[in-house]
């Protein structure tokens, strides 16, 4: 086992350092020029050619890089040239709220998705399965801003529920709402196929057959079963939440990671831009990471090589 | 499948058998049918010009007006916060989303099969940095990158289909990847080498026909996918740009009225979500007619 934690932690290590690269070349062939952006647009010829050679603009890729890794690795991104203050700090003022969101988004998305997927399995092919299937999948198809502002017009503005603006636990609801409801479909379809598949086992049959009630089946035979898929799908979702949030940001005005980097993209703010790809990259390969292991500690089958 | 025509042509029918009893991927493959009537027909569809602005399109404080006012009966939709027939842009904007998900799928399709039947015909340490490239770009956040990269390169609709194409190829490789590894040690390509047949011949006769199921179930889905990735970066403002008329952009420049004027969000995102969930359904009907491995009845 340790032997295995410390082979995926390498693996990581080497995924990271492939994503900053790309990033890194990514900006260095960006048409904008940095120097000039950071020195203002009243700036001289001669001032803009300073500040490139005091940031070191002028230096070859791989020098830039290096300079770039190293700061990086004690915790300094740079600094900011639209926000006037260091990446890090950004990133910190605002990351809180984006997994605040995404933890919230995720409760959302297993109190639908289990049940329904549970439910469904229990009579395949009866109507209710069929139904709610075909609701999963129109919900998995239905695109989150238009699912956020149709929420917020019908349950914020006409039926006022939930206030149409602000930050705070309230306002959370609706987000999380918009931000589970497709995910949660994919939970149903997922938790049908493996109950389905659970209750073909003869462990199920025997339960049933010693006449163990439906409830503690439920609870004790299958959902124990059923949830290594579920913690799989959990690891696999905070990358796509970290990567997709940002529309469910943008409609809601919440002040996340997501809005930070599409904002640093639109400004050009290169230290942002790196920082916000970077750290985002990061959580997406350490979550992969604890995804795994979680995996073969809760289901003593799945040993990896 | 030693026979080329004989056994192949029965598979093929089987598949055509069992989608035909799945009602859900016929009314999904109905509606894609109809959508690409719309995109091609939309000029003798639609009941008026995309981008006319009709001055009584707009109330008398400039609001968008709905269809249900009297005597806006000629905006079935109603219209958008510039006096435009809303109806007439959706329909036009089947074009949009339908070009950009289709073009950029067979560019992610054609990519993704390169390096998935190349890292996995030849393995070794040419698939090793193959398929090692493809999971950090897959550890890439898809929709921030795509920014990233139209951001760079400045948006239009071309750059879109080859952005969106380029995000989304490592998804097919992977797939693509798993199953010419497996198809790799079969008898038929052992065969193959025996009697000397070049790699060309064999990666093209012999591995792509038994990918092509995966192909058209991928191909399908991944449609959808795109469809939806269009559709958030010209919400987002770094899509498709006006005057073409993109549904995530309608949705975008109609949510600062989404009180006095829901239908400008309604309308367009249900003709997204529809979009996509008819691609979904296609796509779950073929993957379940076509699959190989599924037991012959």
């Amino acid at each position: 086992m340790p032997a295995y934690i410390l082979k995926r932690v390498l693996q990581g290590a080497l995924s990271l350092v492939g994503i900053s690269v790309i990033t890194y070349l990514l900006i260095f062939f960006l048409p904008a020029d940095p120097a000039r952006m950071y020195s203002g647009p009243s700036a001289t010829p001669e001032t803009v050619a300073r500040i490139r050679s005091e940031l070191g603009l002028d230096q070859p890729f791989w020098v830039q890089y290096s300079r770039y890794a190293v700061r990086g690795l004690q915790g300094d991104l740079g600094f900011s040239y639209k926000l006037q203050m260091p990446v890090t700090q950004a990133i910190m003022s605002r990351l809180p709220y984006t997994l605040v969101l995404i933890l919230a988004a995720i409760v959302v998305e297993l109190l639908i998705g289990i049940p329904v997927g549970i439910a469904s399995a229990m009579r395949p092919q009866s109507l209710t399965d069929r139904i709610s299937m075909l609701l999963a999948l129109f919900g998995a198809s239905a695109p989150p801003f238009w699912l956020g502002l149709t929420l917020l017009y019908y349950l914020g503005f006409k039926l006022s529920l939930f206030p149409l603006s602000g930050v705070g636990p309230a306002q959370l609801v609706l987000p999380a709402l918009t931000a589970g409801l497709g995910g949660g479909a994919w939970y149903a379809r997922m938790m049908r196929t493996s109950t389905v598949d659970i209750l073909r086992t003869d462990y199920i049959r025997t339960a049933r057959a010693k006449g163990v009630t439906e409830g503690r089946v439920i609870r004790k035979h299958l959902m124990r079963n059923a949830l290594g898929p579920i913690v799989t799908m959990i690891g696999m979702d905070v990358p796509w939440f970290l990567g997709n949030i940002v529309l469910v940001e943008t409609v809601f005005g919440w002040p996340g990671m997501g809005r930070l980097a599409v904002e640093a993209i639109q400004t050009v703010d290169v230290p942002l831009i790196m920082g916000t790809v970077v750290i985002t990259a990061y959580i997406v390969v350490i979550s992969s990471i604890v995804t795994d292991i979680s995996h073969t500690l809760l289901d003593p089958r799945v040993r990896m090589a | 499948m030693a026979i080329p025509g004989g056994e192949e042509q029965s598979y093929l029918r089987l598949a055509w058998r069992r989608l035909r009893r799945d009602r859900l991927a016929l009314l999904g493959g109905l509606f894609v049918i109809l959508l690409i009537i719309v995109a091609l027909a939309a000029p003798w569809i639609a009941p008026h010009s995309p981008s006319e602005q009709f001055a009584e399109g707009l109330s008398d404080n400039g609001l968008p007006v709905p269809s249900t006012l009297p005597g806006s009966a000629r905006f079935l939709l109603g219209t958008d916060p510039n006096g435009r027939d809303l109806l007439s842009r959706i329909l036009y904007g089947t074009r949009v989303s339908l070009l950009v998900g289709v073009l950029a799928n067979g560019l992610a399709l054609t990519i993704g099969t390169c390096v998935g039947a190349v890292a996995g015909y030849f393995g070794g340490w040419v698939g090793a940095i193959l398929m090692r490239l493809t999971d950090i770009l897959m550890a890439f956040p898809t929709l921030l990158l795509a920014i990233a990269l139209v951001a760079i390169l400045k948006p239009s609709i071309w750059i879109i289909i080859l952005v969106i194409g380029l995000v989304y190829w490592t998804w097919i490789a992977r797939v693509v990847y798993g199953q010419v590894v497996a198809l790799r040690e079969r008898e038929f390509i052992e065969a193959a080498h025996a009697v000397g047949a070049p790699r060309r011949r064999i990666i093209m006769r012999h591995l792509l026909p038994h990918l092509l199921p995966t192909l058209i179930v991928w191909g399908t889905l991944g449609i959808a996918t795109n469809v939806m990735l269009e559709a958030a970066l010209s919400y987002l403002g770094i899509g498709v740009q006006p005057p073409d008329p993109s549904w995530g952009q309608m949705i975008s420049s109609g949510q600062r009225f989404y009180r006095s004027a829901p239908w400008l969000v309604l309308y367009p995102g249900l003709a997204i979500a529809l979009t996509v969930f008819s691609f979904n359904l296609l796509g779950d009907g073929l993957r379940d007619a076509l699959d190989p491995y599924q037991k012959r009845s």
